[in-house]
């Protein structure tokens, strides 16, 4: 177990349980990268958003355009169509693998309507339709952490090239 | 090079020929003689609301600027490109100038494209004239504005905006009246998408209603309806509970003019909507056209409207496409939502939420389509067989005063796309003058 020893904005925080986290967000990352999309909504609140802006710094999902801006509904409607049959442009399916590194995590500010924040440098390496295609980033955790369980409030992707033109994204990252 | 007979051949009137979506030396052609001529949409004028406001792009694959005149307030658009050695001057995606500066060697503009400045200007000849529009940032030879959307020309020569466009500009008047100030904004952001394919397959796909059910099949659930559209409470029906396409498709009907525009009629939500944000939607219309027009106004006869070559408008979810064709397999298209101006902004958050849903390169609509094109660019490869046949009710389009009409899933808006294709290609011209000297 170790703290936090770097936040730029937040006074350092002890006594965070580094490690839970870590694996918990590992967790979060292979189960896109195995594709078990199911058990991945699962990790995510009934109020959550999963949020991949489209601009460096976007200020609101709701005004400006985003890669994706999904709530709980939206993110069940993408997985259904991930399982669905005719699903052509996931044909053959897209095999994707996540590295996740630099990871930090403050708590969040009394009142804040979850409880730690955790951020990580995403890799992630996606094989799609016979091309290979690297995409860099940094996740956002906002993560609740109740009854001894941690669930995600909201996920952002800060991608680094989030405002360049992209092939087809099909799986979340 | 391709001779005018060789490029008539691979146009017939219910298809075309392979080597139009595969051979390099066409694309340039196109380039050339379709984009080199016809009105192209560069943006809207709500991008650049201050003087001195810009924004890139390019158009036939050169460097364009697009920026109001700090002197005037006009939008101008100019070449992006220095008036000294060549480099392309604005490096920015938009943003605000007092003056162009070129990275190189310093030469400045100003936001008509003049030369303004010469760092040791003596260092050049008596009879160096700055004023000679060459040594600027040299303007577009034709640049037009209707209702806020401005198009330019790379050819001096050409039919003006409005009888180019001719019916067309109808759909321009139908999204502005959408709007209760009777103005629209182009502020929401944009998705940016490629793909491995050729651009006619873009332009192609916009009025084709023949694909939903098939290509868009996994958006569907078991009953056949596609999620909760923008504003309306069910989702739109793509096939029968068997999982048959339906026939609104072939009754909704489909336009198509002069100059290869033309557009869809529209889908059955279209014109309706419900809940408290639609509510307060139609108050304000109503307020601009009173009920009854606001009804009309509402009822838009057309989903998507194709400005060919290179823009689209659609009605639904209002989004203005933009199509960039890169390389012969290769193209990038650009969506900008609409907003519409004095609507409720909680109005406006659900064209953009949609438009997420539906255009973004993550949507769960058009990902399916793209790879549609990019299988279209790999297929056409084969040699087993040569033409692409466009022949879905060929012969039974009704000629009309404006152009013709066809059921909605025919393929007349193709055929109608590649008449205008072989009018264009076919007529060598010779360069324009802005072009030559």
């Amino acid at each position: 177990m170790q703290a936090s020893t770097y936040t730029a904005n937040q006074p350092v925080v002890e006594n965070l349980d580094h490690e839970r986290i870590q694996k918990f967000v590992y967790h979060e990352s292979r189960l896109l990268d195995e594709r078990r999309f199911e058990e991945w909504i699962e990790l995510f609140d009934d109020d959550a958003t999963y949020w991949v802006p489209a601009q460096i710094d976007q200020q609101s999902p709701l005004n400006q355009l985003s890669i994706f801006y999904d709530d709980k509904e939206l993110m069940q409607t993408r997985i259904a169509r991930l399982r669905h049959e005719r699903i052509h442009v996931d044909d053959p399916q897209t095999r994707s693998v996540r590295m996740l590194s630099n990871l930090e995590i403050e708590s969040a500010e009394p009142g804040a309507g979850y409880d730690l924040r955790a951020r990580a440098v995403l890799c992630a390496i996606v094989f799609f339709q016979q091309k290979q295609y690297i995409y860099g980033g940094r996740c956002e955790y906002q993560l609740r952490d109740r009854n001894n369980a941690l669930s995600i409030y909201c996920k952002r992707v800060n991608l680094i090239n989030c405002d360049s033109a992209f092939h087809p994204l099909v799986v979340p990252f | 090079m391709l001779s005018t007979t060789e490029l008539q051949g691979l146009v017939k009137p219910d298809r075309v020929h392979r080597r139009l979506y595969q051979d390099p030396e066409i694309f340039e052609l196109e380039m050339e003689r379709i984009f080199g001529r016809a009105w192209l949409y560069v943006g809207h004028e709500s991008q650049v609301p201050e003087k001195g406001d810009f924004i890139t792009t390019d158009l036939a694959r050169q460097p364009v600027v697009m920026v109001r005149d700090r002197a005037d307030g006009e939008v101008h658009v100019l070449y992006n490109r220095c008036g000294h050695r060549g480099a392309v001057v604005c490096n920015q995606p938009c943003g605000n100038v007092r003056l162009f500066r070129c990275c190189y060697h310093g030469w400045s503009f100003k936001t008509s494209g003049k030369l303004a400045a010469v760092p040791l200007e003596a260092g050049y000849g008596e009879d160096f004239d700055k004023t000679d529009p060459q040594f600027g940032m040299v303007p577009l030879p034709r640049v037009a504005n209707y209702g806020g959307f401005i198009f330019a020309s790379l050819s001096d020569s050409g039919p003006d905006l409005k009888t180019y466009l001719g019916p067309m500009l109808r759909t321009i008047d139908d999204i502005l009246n959408l709007a209760p100030d009777g103005e629209v904004q182009v502020s929401g952001g944009v998705h940016r998408y490629v793909f491995d394919g050729n651009w006619k397959a873009q332009v192609e796909n916009i009025n084709d209603l023949y694909h939903p059910p098939f290509s868009h099949a996994s958006t569907t659930k078991e009953d056949g309806r596609q999620f909760q559209r923008q504003g309306s409470n069910t989702g739109a029906q793509l096939t029968d509970e068997d999982g048959n396409p339906i026939s609104f498709w072939d009754e909704t009907g489909i336009r198509a003019f002069d100059n290869g525009h033309g557009y869809c009629g529209k889908l059955p939500d279209s014109g309706s909507g419900s809940g408290p944000v639609f509510e307060a939607y139609l108050k304000a219309l109503e307020g601009r056209h009173g009920p009854e027009r606001a009804k009309e106004v509402l009822d838009v006869p057309w989903h998507n409207a194709i400005f060919y070559p290179n823009l689209c408008i659609q009605s639904m979810a209002q989004h203005i496409r933009v199509i960039r064709p890169i390389s012969v397999d290769r193209t990038e298209v650009n969506v900008y939502p609409i907003l519409l101006k004095g609507a409720p902004q909680e109005y406006n958050q659900q064209i953009i939420r949609y438009l997420n849903i539906t255009h973004a390169p993550a949507s769960l609509i058009q990902t399916d389509d793209l790879e549609a094109f990019r299988r279209i660019q790999s297929g056409l490869k084969t040699q087993g067989a040569e033409w692409v046949m466009l022949a879905r009710y060929f012969g039974k389009d009704v000629p009309t005063d404006e152009g013709q009409k066809g059921m909605g899933t025919s393929e007349l808006e193709m055929r109608n796309q590649y008449k205008a294709w072989a009018d264009y290609m076919t007529q060598p011209q010779p360069r324009s003058n802005s072009h030559a000297s």
